[in-house]
């Protein structure tokens, strides 16, 4: 039986749960919600349900190489969900590359599912979403988790297991091509966007 | 605002709590753990699927797998002194002898294509059905001398609009050992599994793919130049594409037509783009006939396919197709002369497809009639 409200840090359920691997459920409880929510914001419904499933089962098989002195499994149950969301979409792009194929003489309009196309938005919702899609994967990575996870700078290196300072360099790149991208002549004096206060303001 | 702030309410509906997603992932995890901790004596990784690349009826079947795992363990401990077994996992049975090398199947495909181009049209309908039934493979290893292996069958209905929404409902039936060699065994996995019972996954607009069947050129030279890759024109043997993709690239024109064949196969393939498959496929020159089989269905059929050891195991696929309609029944893989690191004894059926029913309904609470 595993209790649930067991008030002891995420790193050492997850060492007790290699003898005794039903408690790593409460890491579950713990976190699918937040995990669940992230991957749905970046990938749609049914790829968050897929892929946070996939994270935790992948979390488990990895669990005797977690860094138990770090309290907080957050950052790495966020960095398997990110790779796990990446492998998912490679995955899916074969799907994506038949489409291609078939529809080489353009004459074919079937649209292929993407991943940020879900939503009828606004239009400032809408010239965000390219804005975020035209970013690398590795800068899009950094701005996400920080706008939607709540990690810090050093939780987000420890999750994707790069140096701090890469950290801030993508994430302050990221953040520079997205406020281009919404007012391209104003480069920060974001607020100054027509576009963007009609949008706001309406 | 700033750019933090407005991502931050970007999407905010979508990141809200969802039970139902939560009670899956609960069950998935904890058939992961139960069959991670019968698997972990000997060999934590053993061989739960052995195909290559998945496919639509099977890639649900993971959290089945892993549960009928433990069945397999209670069996174990139920019935002690069952004795060594060999460390070979249980295959399906062959629906033919590999050594069979058939005859050039122009002149078969021919005959199909003109027994297809007979049928009538599909009926009209918002839905795309279908049902299939495939397998999956799962191997416990207790100890060098100790395997149990089973076939867990699986079946699939998939209901796709236009648009990409739909509806997907995956069972899978009672795991079942390799039978004696013929198809009763098979037939009867697939007769035994629940109809209209299973998991149901519901899709929204966009998240299911929609083959552009209608706009597919009936005329064979068209089709194969379509479906066939073009090397530098952005696709997926351009290294500077989006879509770029070596193993695509490098693949066998026989199986490239396969592959995509497979593909076009989430929804059943109107019949007369199936006369014009077959006359496209006519013109490769490892095509084969290997004459005629009862198929996993119990239907008569006919079996075309090609060796080819473009994945990396020398394999043969095969279509198989009823003779009098050219309606594709399934498609079959079976690895036949080195097995590489797989515990499975060559020749072995390493992946099947079998298609049940198929056709255009009106809603989802409909279904097209079965294929004979």
């Amino acid at each position: 039986v595993v209790n649930r409200d067991w008030d002891v840090p995420d790193g050492q359920v997850i060492l007790r749960s290699i003898d005794e691997p039903e408690v790593f459920e409460v890491i579950f409880d713990r976190h699918f919600d937040a995990i669940h929510g992230y991957l749905a914001r970046r990938g749609g419904k049914h790829v968050g349900e897929v892929v946070a499933s996939e994270t935790f089962c992948a979390a488990f098989d990895q669990r005797d190489r977690f860094d138990v002195k770090r309290g907080d499994a957050r950052p790495w149950l966020y960095g398997i969900a990110t790779n796990l969301l990446h492998r998912h979409w490679r995955t899916e792009g074969r799907r994506r590359r038949v489409d291609e194929r078939f529809r080489r003489d353009r004459s074919i309009e079937q649209v292929p599912a993407q991943p940020h196309d879900r939503l009828q938005a606004s239009q400032l919702d809408r010239e965000l979403r390219v804005a975020v899609d035209e970013l690398n994967n590795a800068d899009r990575d950094v701005l996400l988790l920080y706008a939607w996870s709540g990690l810090s700078y050093l939780e987000i290196a420890d999750a994707l297991d790069i140096p701090v300072g890469t950290v801030q360099s993508r994430l302050n790149r990221a953040r520079a091509r997205v406020r281009h991208r919404l007012r391209p002549d104003a480069n920060t004096q974001v607020r100054t966007s027509s576009t963007f206060k009609e949008n706001t303001d309406g | 605002m700033d750019e933090i702030a407005l991502l931050r309410r970007l999407d905010e509906d979508a990141a809200a709590e969802s039970p139902d997603a939560k009670h899956a992932a609960r069950s998935a995890l904890r058939a992961h753990i139960a069959a991670q901790q019968i698997a972990a004596p000997a060999h934590r990784d053993v061989v739960p699927r052995v195909s290559a690349r998945p496919r639509w009826p099977r890639l649900r079947l993971v959290a089945a797998i892993a549960a009928v795992v433990v069945v397999a363990a209670v069996a174990a401990v139920v019935l002690p002194g069952r004795g060594s077994r060999p460390a070979y996992a249980a295959t399906p049975p062959l629906l033919m002898p590999v050594s069979d090398q058939g005859r050039p199947a122009e002149r078969v495909l021919e005959r199909l294509a003109a027994a297809a181009e007979e049928q009538p049209a599909l009926a009209d309908g918002r839905y795309h059905y279908l049902k299939a039934a495939g397998w999956g493979l799962h191997t416990a290893v207790y100890d060098e001398d100790h395997v149990e292996s089973v076939i867990v069958p699986g079946i699939t209905e998939q209901w796709i609009a236009d648009d990409g929404s739909g509806l997907q409902i995956h069972a899978s039936g009672e795991p079942v050992e390799a039978g004696p060699p013929g198809a009763d065994a098979d037939r009867r996995a697939i007769d035994d599994l629940p109809d209209g019972e299973g998991e149901i996954t519901e899709f929204a607009p966009g998240e299911m793919w929609v083959p552009p069947i209608a706009s597919l050129p009936r005329d064979p030279v068209a089709l194969r130049d379509k479906l066939l890759v073009n090397p530098g024109d952005g696709g997926p043997c351009d290294a500077n594409s989006d879509v770029y993709d070596p193993e695509t690239c490098d693949r066998p024109e026989s199986v490239q037509l396969y592959v995509a064949l497979e593909e076009l196969h989430v929804e059943r393939v109107p019949p007369d783009l199936l006369a014009t498959f077959y006359r496209a496929l006519a013109e490769e020159p490892d095509l084969r006939a290997y004459g005629q089989i009862t198929d996993r269905a119990g239907r008569r059929a006919i079996a075309v396919g090609f060796d080819s050891d473009y994945a990396g195991l020398p394999t043969r696929h095969m279509m198989i197709v009823d003779p009098d309609t050219g309606t594709l029944l399934g498609l079959e893989e079976i690895l036949t002369t080195d097995p590489g690191k797989l515990n499975v004894r060559v020749p072995a059926v390493i992946s099947y497809i079998v298609y049940l029913a198929g056709g255009n309904v009106a809603s989802t609470d409909e279904r097209a009639p079965r294929i004979p």
